[in-house]
């Protein structure tokens, strides 16, 4: 996360403890997307992966007044999703049965370094948008949210942007979005990644 | 005859993957003589291709408020024998707002789809406020709250109030005569609540400004 996006989610984590209904909100709507993707990339429904969702958020409800690093809350939703994907997945005989759910936990405690960074990756890029926030971020997310080539035509009606502008904009957007992210040590911890302390970890697993 | 650097431009359509074979290959080409601009050109890329994610892997609407509600049903779980702030409402209660809609007496509305779920839909209209009320029967404790519990079946109430003015400060749901508290809590900015209750005859109390507002006799089954 940016320096900045970190103030803010130490921040929320705190309005959170204290029992801040809103913060609350924002704190889900700002997490659902990195804990529901964990699940759905392991194979598991929709419904389940709501249940996992559901069920990680509950932990950390829980939970959150014990963590000891605020700033590792990605690490540790992660780690909480990882586990509970495994929990409800073993419920699904088909699924637990098949060699490419079982792949996914060959570590039922954490899932591979790998795929922490690509996904804690991912957040800090939605949280460094988010910071971004006005046209910049719904240019860029309109543009590469989905996969495949872009639509400019429905972009530029979308956001009423001329097509003709959307490329320089998006330079521009694209500089304030790496400016974040570079400032964060974006790219830069991808080979030497913090770990986590024993207290940030998810109680309970496999 | 040496080609001159790239522009920030052609390194962002080299990350977006929108060069063309050739083009981009003369560019990658350029860029093992620029370690700085290979950096850009690999945060763009990594920032670009996070960004992409299928829409399989991000939660329904409902799921989100779904879950939103369960962790506001938790927030402040006050019971009725905790009376320090069991009443909040004395001495505000004025406005009751009345039934107008309930889809056990109307299944033929809105197309037949309504009266026919197992969900039971109730709309209240008030002095300004409007306040829609499903209610979804036997939904078990540990689908609602994730923690096991008892197990006991429970009545999903899910509702979302629309206050003409202002905004709605905080609901209670409570009890018998005299009025008992079972929850409190504050809807999110949408008016959108949602609690497990077990089967019985609630009153909704809703706290906008200095008046509440009572929806009575609501039955859970």
């Amino acid at each position: 996360m940016t320096a900045t996006e970190g103030d803010h989610v130490v921040e929320l984590l705190r309005r959170c403890v204290v029992g801040e209904a809103r913060a609350w909100d924002e704190f889900i709507a700002r997490y659902s997307r990195l804990v529901y993707s964990i699940p759905r990339r392991y194979g598991l429904s929709a419904s389940d992966s709501e249940d996992v969702m559901q069920a990680v958020f509950v932990a950390a409800f829980r939970s959150l007044a014990r963590i000891d690093d605020p700033s590792r809350i990605a690490s540790w939703l992660i780690t909480s999703a990882h586990r509970e994907s495994w929990r409800v997945g073993r419920e699904r005989r088909a699924l637990a049965d098949s060699t490419e759910f079982s792949a996914h936990f060959a570590d039922l405690g954490s899932p591979p370094t790998e795929s922490t960074e690509t996904w804690e990756r991912q957040d800090r890029v939605d949280g460094a948008l988010a910071e971004l926030g006005g046209t910049c971020e719904e240019l860029l997310r309109s543009l590469y949210s989905r996969r495949g080539e872009p639509d400019y035509q429905a972009i530029s009606a979308r956001l009423g942007m001329p097509v003709g502008s959307i490329g320089p904009t998006r330079a521009r957007c694209l500089k304030k979005l790496e400016r974040l992210l570079v400032a964060a040590g974006f790219g830069a911890d991808s080979e030497e990644r913090p770990v986590m302390s024993g207290g940030d970890r998810p109680a309970g697993g496999s | 005859m040496d080609r001159p650097p790239p522009t920030e431009e052609t390194l962002i359509a080299l990350a977006a993957g929108e060069l063309s074979p050739e083009e981009g290959r003369l560019v990658e080409m350029a860029l093992t003589r620029d370690p700085a601009a290979a950096a850009r050109v690999a945060l763009f890329r990594q920032a670009i291709e996070s960004l992409r994610t299928d829409d399989a892997e991000r939660p329904a609407i409902e799921a989100l408020a779904r879950v939103q509600g369960v962790i506001r049903s938790m927030l402040r779980p006050v019971r009725s024998d905790d009376t320090a702030a069991a009443n909040w409402w004395e001495g505000l209660l004025e406005v009751a707002a009345t039934l107008f809609f309930d889809s056990r007496s109307a299944p033929a509305l809105a197309s037949g789809l309504r009266g026919t779920s197992a969900t039971r839909e109730l709309s209240y209209r008030g002095d300004g406020i409007e306040v829609d009320l499903g209610i979804e029967p036997q939904v078990s404790d540990e689908h609602l709250s994730a923690s096991g519990g008892d197990r006991e079946p429970r009545a999903r109430l899910v509702g979302q109030i629309s206050v003409h003015v202002g905004t709605v400060d905080r609901i209670a749901i409570t009890r018998g005569t005299p009025r008992r508290l079972v929850a409190e809590l504050e809807p999110d900015s949408r008016g959108v609540f949602m609690l497990a209750l077990e089967r019985g005859r609630y009153d909704l109390l809703i706290a906008q400004g200095d008046r509440v507002l009572a929806v009575e006799g609501l039955e859970v089954e």
